[in-house]
């Protein structure tokens, strides 16, 4: 296996400030050798030779999904070479009128945080499936002695849709689009926490120095999430799209369809299919008719049971069935500022109510794993020696009485925003019957579950997508965060997470992210019982799906360029 | 005659704008909004305070309502909530997002109408003529059973024989960017036959008992005693004095098929107007929900006072009141 030319030469630079979290040289060609079937990968594990390239890690990554029911549609080994061209037909939700074009805005619907990853790139890329970080614009970033000045080195060899180079001077337009409170960007909070960008200074044509407000020692897990596809410098209109992904805008009706063609040039190695064509479709049945009537080849999202019932086909199922895994999840709220939240005793004793097997089994239908109180489970920073939380009704119900809360009745907000959301709500109602308490749903349109009162509700759920796990913490418990959904204000947490953030030595950062998480495990009104992958219908002449590479979302986290069709 | 329809029209405006008013309060009362809808959880206060402020709905409810209707009157339909973050210019006036939705609904609504007067015409007489009879029974099995099945059902059984058994027809309406849905007329087949059959049931209905009514009264039996042939009977006389009930049941089925688009577009996920209400009420854009609300609810007002103008016109003793 000859790497690519073009994607030698990453400095593995985070070496400073990272631990196992170093980005790891990778060639797409590597990548796409995985893609050959199973027994390739394993074979090219097996070569992978001295230094433990992502191969290995996809391969068990492999085996991994082919545990949870996923298998490449029409057979992997079957066919070896994947054939060019073709279009590429897939179908979302959508999100209406409200469907955007611009990168920086792109989470309201999946469809949109689609469309800029095959658009755009960012400085870093999407989290592999074994919970690393690769760099994507960036070559690499690099940190001051404390955290508070990071190099970033860009590609020299990336070219915008419209065949102007790529430099600084995008970034830094980018960086200050993002900082503009105007513009409404899903990351401005990062420029109000962290980025320091009215200081930010370009070096060279392929250099820009950020500074931090507050000591990072990790830039790229602050990165590494949706809505940072990085804008070519002075744009404003996103309807004709120019971004430096692996597919160029062709044209876009919002809340219908958008075209867009391969990429030939991509930094990243072309796409196999010449055309790829996005489609809104909401209705599940109409888009599960519409995969099963042949006029689209892959569907987003079925609703795990039907999922289910079109594995247990086996063979003779119309469809194939892909799992994405990671770390998305539906996780329970405890509003820890609003009675009786606000007494420790209570949100331990609701953690200890939880059947989390019980509710895999039934919410998820099997799907997923089970989760402990955390974020991020599988990601870099995340503490596997923290025992697992089981079901205690009997320590439960003693809490409660020490806290005068024997008998409690309360109210849960749910809805149906997210498949299995109110499932879980009522299974957990049920379960807590058994300590005595009483949960009421009060149940709230789906559209409107997080424009009415989130992220206050005393007692809610929340879904999202697999973060970083710097990201995630510090986006929910730093004050200016935008989802502080369990209203977890002690400024000794906040503290502590920003101490554990700038720690640049790593094998303190470890003991740091260790004792966060400890702390959270402890006593924060997060309930993760389950993690809920990401399950997608595809066409059986589509291929190329697995192994699955990314985590985020649907489809491997939109990995078209890898998919081919016969 | 022109009284009456200047009266008519006079009141039409009153409605339409109560009709505002009701729209804009419901959606104000519902919880959440634009601001939050359209930057999801991912927003930071500062962010959501920018919006809200450009948005005015950090001003008062009544203020807002000044501030569309001030507008609206003077023909700025202002622009979509939702598009108003992202410089998305293009796509923003509220006038060029309504209009290829509305004019996909209209296509569908004219070719269902088209084909809908005439079939239940022909329907209905056949089956008033031969009451009692096979044919009469079949009729009424095929129509009741249409009548009684929700549209949604319907489009469900006819995507099931139509698209997912035989293969002939797409299950789903996709049309690509910048594509009419005349582009690819074979979409439009099944919508169309799923709001013929809520539709057209109702209307042979009604045909039928109208004309097996104006067959019992007393001026056909004359006709018939004075000797003149069967069709002449019914076409002279019975049909035409049928006509006017049954005007009115096809200008109510006409009426329903505003409402009953909304729920037939989103079965298979048609680019209309309906699908584009939905969103527009899930994003809280209020400039959006007002103005379709308002579309649909002057082509409701015009259907009925086209209709009272045909009836006026069919029965002679109404051009008097």
């Amino acid at each position: 296996m000859q790497p690519d030319a073009r994607f030698e030469g990453y400095a593995p630079a985070t070496d400073v400030a990272g631990t196992s979290r170093t980005p790891t040289p990778v060639s797409r060609r590597n990548f796409l050798a995985a893609g050959l079937g199973g027994a390739a990968t394993l074979m090219l594990a097996a070569c992978g030779g001295t230094n433990p390239t992502p191969e290995s890690s996809v391969g068990g990554a492999h085996t991994n999904a082919a545990g949870s029911g996923s298998r490449s549609p029409g057979g992997a080994a079957a066919s070896a070479t994947p054939t060019s061209g073709g279009t590429l037909r897939i179908a979302f939700v959508g999100g209406g009128n409200a469907e955007t074009l611009n990168p920086t805005i792109a989470s309201l619907a999946d469809i949109d945080i689609c469309r800029s990853y095959q658009l755009f790139d960012g400085l870093v890329s999407k989290l592999t499936l074994d919970g690393k970080i690769q760099m994507a614009l960036a070559e690499s970033l690099e940190p001051n002695t404390d955290g508070t000045l990071w190099t970033i080195k860009l590609r020299k060899d990336v070219v915008w849709h419209d065949g102007s180079p790529f430099g600084a001077d995008d970034v830094i337009y980018w960086l200050n689009f993002l900082n503009d409170v105007k513009n409404g960007c899903d990351n401005n909070f990062m420029c109000q926490l962290f980025f320091d960008v009215k200081n930010v200074k370009k070096v060279d044509a392929a250099t820009v120095q950020l500074p931090m407000m507050l000591p990072v020692a990790d830039l790229a897990s602050l990165l590494a999430f949706e809505s940072y596809g990085v804008i070519k410098n002075g744009t404003k209109d996103f309807s004709h799209p120019v971004g430096t992904g692996p597919f160029k805008f062709t044209s876009w009706t919002p809340g219908q369809q958008s075209v867009f063609s391969a990429n030939k040039n991509y930094w990243g190695g072309a796409p196999h299919i010449d055309t790829l064509q996005l489609t809104s479709i909401p209705d599940d049945t109409a888009r599960l008719n519409a995969l099963l009537g042949g006029q689209i080849d892959g569907a987003a999202t079925l609703p795990y049971a039907q999922a289910k019932a079109y594995q247990g086909k086996g063979e003779n199922s119309p469809i194939a069935v892909l799992v994405s895994n990671g770390s998305s999840q539906t996780y329970f709220t405890l509003g820890m500022s609003q009675a009786p939240f606000n007494d420790p005793r209570v949100v331990e004793a609701f953690k200890l109510m939880v059947d989390r097997e019980q509710m895999l089994s039934q919410v998820n239908v099997g799907f997923g794993e089970i989760l402990n109180d955390l974020w991020g489970k599988g990601l870099d920073y995340y503490d596997t020696s923290i025992p697992q939380r089981t079901q205690d009704i009997d320590k439960a119900k003693s809490l409660l009485k020490q806290a005068g809360h024997e008998g409690l009745t309360t109210t849960i907000t749910t809805s149906t925003e997210k498949s299995g959301q109110i499932q879980a709500a009522t299974l957990l109602a049920q379960q807590a019957k058994a300590a005595g308490v009483t949960i009421n749903l009060r149940q709230v349109p789906a559209d409107t579950y997080y424009s009415t009162g989130w992220p206050n509700y005393p007692f809610g759920q929340t879904s999202y997508e697999t973060a970083p796990i710097p990201y995630f913490y510090a986006a929910a418990l730093l004050p200016g965060g935008p989802f502080n959904d369990i209203q977890w204000t002690d400024p000794a947490v906040a503290n502590q997470l920003k101490d554990a953030l700038g720690e640049m030595d790593p094998s303190k950062s470890k003991d740091k992210w260790s004792a966060m998480q400890q702390t959270i495990w402890d006593k924060s009104g997060w309930i993760c019982w389950g993690s809920s992958p990401w399950v997608d219908g595809l066409s059986k002449k589509v291929h190329g799906t697995t192994p699955v590479r990314w985590q985020l979302a649907s489809f491997g986290g939109y990995d078209f360029s890898n998919y081919w069709l016969s | 005659m022109l009284r009456f329809l200047l009266r008519r029209i006079a009141w039409a405006i009153v409605t339409l704008w109560i009709v505002s008013v009701i729209v804009f309060a419901a959606t104000s009362v519902l919880s959440g909004n634009a601001a939050r809808a359209v930057l999801g959880k991912n927003a930071a206060p500062a962010t959501l305070h920018a919006l809200e402020s450009e948005l005015h709905l950090d001003r008062s409810v009544f203020y807002q309502y000044w501030y569309w209707l001030s507008h609206f009157v003077r023909g700025d339909f202002g622009h979509s909530a939702a598009s108003v973050i992202g410089s998305d210019t293009a796509h923003n006036s509220i006038i060029t997002l309504i209009a290829g939705p509305a004019a996909n609904s209209a296509i569908l609504a004219v070719i269902t109408v088209i084909i809908m007067i005439p079939v239940s015409l022909l329907m209905g007489v056949l089956a008033a003529t031969r009451a009692g009879g096979w044919m009469d029974h079949v009729t009424a099995i095929v129509s009741l059973t249409a009548i009684s099945l929700p549209e949604f059902v319907t489009g469900t059984i006819l995507v099931a024989i139509f698209a997912t058994a035989l293969s002939w027809l797409p299950p789903v309406s996709l049309i690509g960017p910048g594509q009419g849905v005349l582009d690819v007329p074979q979409i439009l087949v099944l919508p169309i036959l799923t709001l013929l059959a809520a539709t057209v049931a109702e209307c042979v209905r009604m045909v039928r008992s109208s004309v097996i009514e104006a067959l019992d009264s007393d001026y056909v039996a004359t006709a018939r005693l004075a000797g003149l042939s069967e069709s002449r009977i019914m076409f002279s006389y019975a049909l035409r004095n049928a006509l006017a009930p049954s005007v009115q049941v096809i200008a109510l089925n006409m009426q329903w098929l505003v409402g009953g688009i909304v729920v037939v577009e989103t079965v298979f996920s048609y680019p209309g107007l309906g699908r584009l209400f939905v969103s527009a009420v899930n994003l809280r854009d209020i400039p959006t929900t007002q103005s379709i609300a308002l579309l649909l609810a002057a082509i409701y007002i015009a259907l009925n006072i086209l209709a009272d103008l045909i009836i006026t016109f069919l029965v002679p003793e109404l051009r008097l009141a």
